[in-house]
């Protein structure tokens, strides 16, 4: 198996799939990164204030605010913020449809391949 | 909707716009033929007073009482037939009846009844104004006048017969043209009610397919979040436990079955998700040479089975993962074609004012049933086929502004695509 060498980022990922969080944090982990974790959109917003991530990774579909206003409000508080859309489609198509014009750094729909994940970190995180 | 309304209102005026003019068509022919009818009845009114003339001479000859006092009505009958000579002529308005100026073809007919009218008035006025007292000269003028009259009679027959020649050719030619637009009419009318007829089919079937499409998507939508998280726990639980020591080669190829079967589960899903919804595209101008290349690694290729990739390569802009989707797709069709017989898929790629892919196999032609149904969702002849992987390339295709075909023998299917990225936002 070949060994990815990754930077060590700081990640905020965004899901409110609990397992769907762990499973990530403990990967991100594994290859070095630090992950802050938020299981809806008002804790990203907080933690993002809080912690300065280098690289978001948003999911769209969420409780309380969506994937879309989660994003308006960490670009109201980062102009330069990098957010990865987790989500390939959502039952809000014209919502979804606006957030994909406007995810900053792509889109990288589940389930995401390891070998896709370290890449889009490496070209996207600050 | 508003397309159909539109080309629905189109064949309906072409339709009003046919009978209008058919009915104008005829109106005029129609009058045509009154004028042409009272031409007729006109000239036939010269043997008439040329007769009526003469029986006035005779009667004031001849008989006694009133009638024989004077040539006054021998003299309002001539008068009368003058008129009528010269109205056939000049045409216009007389009694109630109207008439065209008389054709220049019977210019010489009328000219000789002219003369000949001349003759006989000039002979009946010397028999009006002579002394009627020798009987024998009174017959011989009488005789001369009868003559007179008589080749008067013929000519003016003459040309009424010509006369009623034409008003013939035209009543048949009214027939025909009646016949003609009658028969026009209820082609057109058929035509157009075929039109208006498949324009409808079409809708209806347009509609069934959205129905159909409609039901299977909301399910598909609801289900297709709930997998993918799943899905990707799955994903990223065996990416873990490779990196954790998952190098064991037992390990190792039980962690790389997991991901396949994950892969395949999340390409079926994609599968259902593009052949329902216009999922937003992330344009990129992307190598056509490296999608295909993905698209192949992506599939299992049999050993029996040669890809020929096209030697050249072209940018386009466009979403390469639904791309490579479609790449994908008509890959594992033409392989699930050729079967077990040894065989190629040919991929050839022409790039000119828009990038040609098209990917021939050397598999058993489609059969012409299944032509028509091909594209249309829920269509499938395998076993394990969803019906939605050539729906899912045609709405990822015409997305981008492209288009899939297919032809058979051997069966190629070609895709279309615009050079620089004219995305349709479809949806909404």
């Amino acid at each position: 198996m070949i060994e990815i060498p990754v930077k060590p980022k700081r990640i905020l990922v965004v899901d409110d799939d609990h397992d769907f969080l762990e499973s990530m944090q403990l990967l991100l982990l594994d290859y070095g990164h630090e992950v802050i974790p938020a299981s809806n959109g008002k804790e990203a917003v907080e933690k993002y204030a809080e912690y300065g991530p280098d690289i978001v990774l948003l999911d769209f579909k969420m409780p309380g605010i969506d994937g879309y206003e989660t994003l308006l409000h960490i670009v109201k508080l980062d102009s330069d913020a990098r957010v990865v859309l987790t989500s390939a489609y959502a039952l809000d198509d014209a919502q979804y449809r606006r957030t994909v014009d406007m995810s900053l750094s792509g889109l990288l729909p589940k389930p995401i391949e390891f070998a896709n994940l370290a890449k889009t970190i490496a070209r996207h995180a600050k | 909707m508003a397309r159909l309304t539109y080309r629905i209102t189109v064949l309906v005026t072409a339709q009003i716009f046919l009978i209008v003019t058919s009915f104008l068509i005829m109106i005029h022919f129609e009058s045509q033929l009154n004028l042409a009818g009272n031409v007729v009845n006109v000239a036939g009114e010269n043997r008439v007073l040329t007769i009526l003339v003469r029986d006035e001479l005779r009667d004031k000859l001849f008989q006694e009482g009133d009638q024989a006092l004077d040539g006054s009505r021998t003299l309002a009958a001539l008068n009368a037939l003058e008129s009528n000579i010269l109205f056939l002529k000049e045409g216009g308005t007389s009694s109630g009846i109207e008439i065209s100026p008389l054709s220049p073809r019977f210019e010489g007919d009328w000219n000789l009844i002219w003369n000949m009218f001349g003759q006989y008035r000039a002979e009946i006025l010397e028999c009006l104004s002579a002394d009627n007292t020798d009987a024998v000269a009174v017959i011989t003028d009488i005789d001369t006048i009868k003559y007179t009259g008589d080749r008067l009679v013929a000519l003016s027959d003459e040309l009424t017969d010509k006369l009623s020649h034409d008003v013939d050719v035209l009543l048949s030619n009214l027939i025909l043209l009646q016949v003609f637009l009658g028969i026009t009419n209820v082609v057109a009318h058929i035509f157009l009610i075929f039109l208006i007829w498949r324009i409808f089919s079409r809708h209806t079937a347009e509609m069934v397919r959205m129905g159909k499409i409609t039901a299977v998507g909301e399910l598909a939508v609801a289900m297709a979040h709930d997998m993918k998280t799943p899905l990707g726990i799955i994903q990223n639980s065996t990416s873990l436990i490779r990196h954790r020591g998952g190098d064991s080669d037992a390990v190792g190829s039980t962690i790389d079955r997991m991901e396949r079967a994950v892969r395949k589960m999340s390409h079926q899903i994609d599968g259902i998700m593009n052949s329902v919804r216009n999922v937003p595209l992330v344009m990129s101008p992307t190598s056509v040479s490296d999608m295909l290349g993905r698209s192949v690694a992506y599939v299992d290729i049999p050993d029996t089975i040669r890809i020929s990739m096209p030697k050249d390569d072209a940018l386009v802009t466009c979403d390469p993962a639904k791309m490579e989707m479609v790449f994908a797709n008509l890959l594992l069709n033409a392989i699930q074609a050729i079967g077990n017989d040894d065989g190629h898929v040919i991929i050839r790629l022409v790039d000119g004012e828009t990038v040609t892919i098209e990917f021939e196999n050397s598999g058993p032609p489609i059969p012409a049933s299944h032509m028509t149904s091909l594209f249309e969702p829920l269509f499938t002849t395998k076993l394990q086929g969803t019906g939605l992987g050539l729906v899912s390339c045609r709405n990822i295709m015409e997305q981008h502004g492209g288009s899939i075909s297919v032809s058979n023998d051997p069966v190629v299917f070609t895709l279309r695509l615009p050079k620089s990225g004219q995305a349709e936002r479809g949806g909404d």
